[in-house]
């Protein structure tokens, strides 16, 4: 992260949330749109089980069925209600990732303070243990993984922990090092507070709004990648409904049914769009600089 | 039934068939030939075949050995299974599962113990490279087959093969195998020229009706017409390509004119391909899906009328309607034969959720049961389509059971790190084949028969044996009746359904035919209406 | 001035090789904790049967899997380190050769990717960052938001369908062979370039518009548009380079980024690539070649952060003389 704005105000949880920032980036439309998409998404997986009329791995009706007021969206290949599929097509891939981000927020945060605050060789070495590991790409990263760990769905959790945790410590001790030179800190140290004690008191509450902009960013990115697995026969699998599996099956019947490969894919999008216009929004609000995208 | 060499030579000798020589003789009666051609290749009456054009197929289900090798030019790594373009075997199975020679012009067993069996060949076949195909030669690449591994169904029978004369050769056996001819019919065990051992096979030169002109066993093959091809007057097409593609490029590449066909589509799709002018042809059968139960370890399946009510609780119909578009197509009885067999015997009702769950509530299930997950590898586009399908017909007779799906990398070693050698519960395909073969898996496949063990096991093992040392055919067909009625009588496997192979092409290409063994394809056929 | 730009590059070779021994471990444990064996999955379902367990164990010995892990690490890494791939398992064949023309064609793809990416976020920083906030940069910026937003599997089949299948301009299925001449993959290469951009661009364009309006502002800037330089002359020549760096930083990123998107892109479009010889390889447990091409994605990532340091010194005067800080 090149271009960190140094806020320099010490803050702490309570002010996070001050509304007049909120008030600010609530005005903007494409991050109204895009709180409104994430949340829309949120309730949708949760409530997923509730909305969808029917079972999402019962065989209801005849294939290939044209939309109608029994099935909204139609039936697939072998007759099950794409409506319901499609509601639920994103609650695995969000899941894993929301689990497997949250892993890596949590050992990426530790990491990335330790690593900036301390500095040295500590820092070098982590740093050099981070390079090397975003010198693979991802998906091959993900791939050996998964070839190393299985595909069942539990497992994409660890995998998309160890992939997701490097670009975390990048972030989180780039914020570190340059709160570690403000006056707040420095005080702190005066005061003979322990190197934890500043780590978990002082730096830590400042990047609360960056975690936050981090976790929506990786997941969303997450996201992507899996049903790109998915898509490639390497993620979830059927009959779990999965937005890159239901793009894979429907390029099988696209030009005669070319919904099939609209919906999930737009399902796909939204949630990334969402997810960004939100983050762009926020961020801009709260001076939490990024550049990164999910 | 025991009978002496000499009475059998008399009996041939006589040509009388009532003692059941039958299948003896049925290389002999290929033999007969039509304008030089095997009466088994004649087209369909009143065809007008024209000579010329290009073939350029797409295949979806690439031969997955392709990847332990860069050399494409040897016919187990040959990009898909049809090596029939560029190769020919001894024999090959028609769309009617029935052997015809192919390079062999005829084959008897020297006697009557089964054990020896004679093949006479083609005379007059040239190879690629201008060389004339002999004993020599057929001998030199069977060696190859077995030093190589080319065929498991050889292997476990084969002591040596010695020529004799030039156009004769000879295969040993270890014990009697009386439907030898139908195993050598496999699409690797290719004629090649003969060289050391470590070259024979490597150079892609082989009888078939296309001189290879290149290969990139990753993505395709060119070829051209074999101009001095044994079948008089074939191939009609000038020049042959195909490339391995997944599904959707299929679609996409077919659509947009640069196939004009396509093997193996997914049955799903067959509307994309039609929509565009394309033909689809099914072939009758294919290969099929068969779940392995293994019954070594306490799970309730062990009883087998846990098994049968698990087998009459699949809606094998849904299967054909829904996957296939093809109502009433299929049949089987959970053993490896499939109603295109002849020697098939139905089960009396195959769908019968009631007698299922009566079955269950005896077995002390009133209430249902749930059974451990089945893994499989999806080697077919539709797998996973046919397993939602049964995990739904089960779960209606109140069966609860997980069909997970795997990866294919390692999937073998997935299925039998534990429990060896049974392995854990999996469902795997089965290619169609005739009895003996097919028959023969419940007694060498430890995953496919899963430990099943007891009277019936014993009793099946023993007739197996005894049915393939049987040189009346007759009798061999009662006896494999009989065999498929022990394995219905216990369902020590369940059979989900069949597939059948489709292939899609342009309107102007003529005679092309899906087979049901995918990998019996032929070439030397087809023509091209401009 | 010179030593220390020598000792930054001494440095940066240092770093590389850590870096590409560390991967080589990471690509160890990962293909080599494996569940299963190469060897069984290699062999047909359907004749594996008749294998006797004692056959597969001598197969397997001779193919050196009984040996202790930390040995055949040392092996692995001096194997790719020294960029000898060994052999595949079953046909003990050269992976170099094998994968050699995978990824000539992959590297023509990704570099050629690199160049017209690079162009495009640069016009369309620039462009963007000529009014800030301004009609054009709201524009821009919310396109790439949106192009970046579509799942890279999705743009892909969908240029298939259009350009190939309705329009017919390019092949729906590129016929080339693996070792075509390296002009017709240059060709087949430019409709998943564009496709590549779609996603990808959106990533650098946003640092370097980040970038661009932060120099805009600086003192120098406000100086020369003072003395009457047009904007553009401005953005181009005084701003450009300064706002180059913060993108060319996040350089490793990036390119691992776009290798990973082509390895999706390559399989959609079948181009002949080392995208399409992984999957394959991770298939089929082909470990000596997902190790190698694993290896080579990260070395072609190190490579091209080494170029851009060096692109970052020639840009900015003021890094030479201040210690790397990685």
């Amino acid at each position: 992260m090149a271009n960190i704005l140094i806020d320099t105000r010490r803050r702490r949880l309570s002010d996070l949330f001050g509304s007049p920032r909120l008030r600010r980036a609530l005005s903007e439309p494409a991050t109204l749109i895009g709180i409104i998409l994430v949340v829309a998404h949120l309730l949708m997986a949760l409530l997923a089980p509730i909305i969808a009329p029917y079972d999402t791995s019962a065989l209801v009706g005849a294939p290939l069925q044209r939309p109608s007021w029994e099935f909204l969206m139609g039936t697939d290949q072998i007759g099950r209600d794409y409506f319901s599929r499609v509601v639920a097509g994103g609650r695995i891939a969000l899941m894993v990732s929301f689990l497997g981000v949250a892993i890596s927020l949590f050992v990426g945060t530790i990491l990335g303070v330790v690593a900036g605050y301390i500095g040295g060789r500590t820092d070098e070495i982590v740093m050099r243990i981070v390079d090397s590991m975003m010198s693979i790409p991802d998906l091959i990263l993900i791939a050996i993984l998964t070839l190393a760990l299985g595909k069942d769905v539990s497992a994409l959790i660890p995998v998309v922990a160890v992939v997701y945790t490097w670009g975390v410590v990048r972030v989180v001790r780039a914020k570190t090092i340059s709160l570690s030179t403000l006056d707040f800190v420095r005080a702190a140290e005066l005061r003979g507070e322990t190197r934890l004690a500043v780590m978990l008191r002082e730096i830590f509450p400042n990047l609360i709004g960056l975690l936050g902009v981090e976790l929506a960013v990786r997941i969303s990115s997450a996201v992507l990648r899996i049903s790109g697995l998915s898509f490639l026969g390497l993620g979830i699998s059927q009959p779990t409904p999965d937005w890159g599996l239901m793009v894979q099956e429907a390029m099988g019947v696209v030009f005669t049914d070319p919904w099939f490969l609209l919906l999930p894919a737009i399902m796909l999008s939204s949630l990334i769009i969402g997810v960004n216009f939100m983050v762009d929004g926020l961020s801009r609000a709260f001076g939490i600089a990024t550049a990164e995208l999910g | 039934m025991a009978i002496t060499k000499r009475e059998f030579l008399q009996l041939l000798g006589l040509g009388v068939s009532a003692f059941g020589v039958q299948p003896f003789i049925t290389g002999s009666a290929a033999a007969q030939t039509v304008d030089g051609l095997p009466a088994w290749a004649a087209l369909p009456a009143g065809s007008n075949p024209k000579t010329g054009g290009k073939l350029i197929y797409g295949q979806t289900y690439p031969n997955w050995a392709v990847g332990s090798s860069d050399n494409g030019k040897h016919p187990y790594y040959w990009i898909d299974l049809l090596t029939r373009s560029i190769w020919n075997s001894l024999v090959w199975i028609d769309h009617d599962y029935n052997v015809q020679g192919e390079l062999a012009e005829s084959w008897a067993p020297s006697d009557g113990t089964l054990k020896v069996w004679d093949f006479k060949l083609r005379e007059g076949v040239m190879f690629h490279n201008g060389k004339e195909m002999t004993s020599e030669d057929v001998v030199a690449s069977f060696n190859a087959h077995i030093a190589q591994k080319g065929s498991s169904f050889i292997t476990k029978w084969f002591e040596k093969v010695e020529a004799q004369g030039k156009y004769g050769v000879r295969f040993i056996l270890n014990a009697p195998y009386a439907e030898w001819p139908y195993a050598l019919a496999e699409y690797r065990l290719a004629i090649a020229p003969a060289a050391a051992p470590d070259l024979i096979l490597t150079d892609g030169i082989g009888t078939g009706p296309f001189k290879l002109v290149s290969v990139d066993n990753r993505r395709g093959f060119q070829a051209v017409r074999n101009e001095n091809y044994w079948m008089k007057g074939r191939p009609f097409i000038d020049e042959l390509e195909g490339y391995v593609v997944n599904s959707q490029t299929a679609i996409n590449g077919f659509r947009s004119g640069q196939f004009n066909a396509v093997f193996n589509i997914d049955p799903t799709t067959a509307a994309q391909f039609e929509g565009a002018g394309g033909i689809v042809h099914k072939s009758k059968g294919g290969d099929q899906f068969l779940i392995s139960m293994p019954k070594n370890l306490d799970i309730a399946w062990n009883d087998p009328r846990v098994r049968l009510a698990m087998s009459l609780s699949i809606d094998r119909e849904a299967i054909n309607t829904i996957v296939y578009n093809d109502p009433g197509s299929w049949v089987g009885n959970d053993t490896q034969m499939s109603g295109l067999n002849r020697e098939f015997v139905p089960r009396d009702k195959a769908f019968d959720i009631a007698t299922a769950k009566k079955l269950l509530a005896e077995a002390g299930h009133p209430n249902g049961i749930d059974l451990p997950p089945i893994v499989f590898s999806p080697s077919f586009p539709e797998m996973p389509r046919i397993m939602a399908i049964v995990v739904e017909s089960l779960k209606k007779a109140g069966i609860n059971m997980d069909i997970r799906e795997m990866p294919t990398d390692g999937f073998d070693a997935y299925v039998k790190g534990v429990n060896p050698p049974y392995g854990r519960p999996s469902a795997g395909v089965v290619g169609p084949r005739n009895p003996a073969i097919n028959l023969g898996r419940m007694v060498a496949n430890d995953v496919e028969k899963g430990a099943w063990t007891g009277e019936k096991a014993d009793a099946y093992a023993k007739l197996y044996a005894e049915t393939i040392a049987e040189p009346n055919e007759e009798k061999r067909i009662g006896m494999y009746q009989e065999l498929q009625k022990i394995l219905q009588s216990d369902t020590p496997a369940i059979v989900l359904g069949g597939r059948r192979n489709m292939l899609a092409h342009a309107p102007g290409v003529q005679n092309l035919k899906s087979h049901s063994q995918n990998w019996s394809s032929r070439f030397d056929d087809v023509w091209i209406e401009s | 001035m010179l030593a220390s730009i020598a000792r930054m590059i001494g440095r940066r070779l240092f770093m590389a090789f850590f870096i590409l021994s560390f991967t080589a471990l990471i690509v160890f444990l990962g293909t080599e904790v494996l569940p299963g064996d190469a060897l069984t999955a290699s062999i047909p379902a359907e004749e594996l049967q008749f294998y006797s367990p004692e056959q597969l164990a001598q197969m397997r010995s001779e193919l050196g899997m009984d040996r202790s892990i930390p040995v055949r690490f040392l092996e692995v890494w001096h194997q790719l380190m020294t960029f000898d791939f060994g052999t595949t398992i079953m046909k003990k064949e050269s992976v170099a050769t094998r994968i050699f023309h995978p990824i000539v064609n992959s590297a023509i793809m990704a570099g050629l990717a690199l160049v017209v990416m690079l162009a495009l976020v640069i016009a369309l920083g620039v462009l963007a960052s000529l009014k800030p906030g301004g009609r054009l940069d709201n524009a821009i910026s919310t396109t790439t938001l949106f192009t970046y937003s579509m799942p890279d599997f999705v743009v892909s089949n969908v240029f298939v369908i259009v350009f190939a299948v309705w329009l017919g301009l390019v092949p729906a299925v590129i016929f080339a062979p693996t070792n075509a001449p390296k002009l017709t993959i240059l060709a087949a290469a430019i409709v998943p370039v564009i496709a590549l951009c779609v996603h990808g661009a959106a990533y650098q364009f946003r640092l370097l518009r980040a970038g661009m309006v932060e120099a805009l502002n600086s003192d120098y800037v406000e100086r020369a548009r003072l003395a009457g330089i047009p904007q553009w002359r401005i953005s181009v020549i005084h701003a450009l380079p300064s706002a180059l760096i913060p993108m060319l930083n996040a350089t490793a990123y990036f390119v691992a980024g776009l290798l990973a998107t082509s390895v999706v892109v390559e399989a959609v479009f079948k181009f002949p690539g080392a995208g399409g010889e992984l999957l394959r390889a991770l298939s089929q447990r082909e470990i000596p070649t997902i190790q190698a091409i694993a290896f080579l994605a990260a070395l072609a990532v190190v490579f091209a952060n080494l170029i851009a340091d060096l692109a970052i010194l020639a840009l900015d005067p003021r890094v030479r003389t201040r210690s790397s800080n990685g």
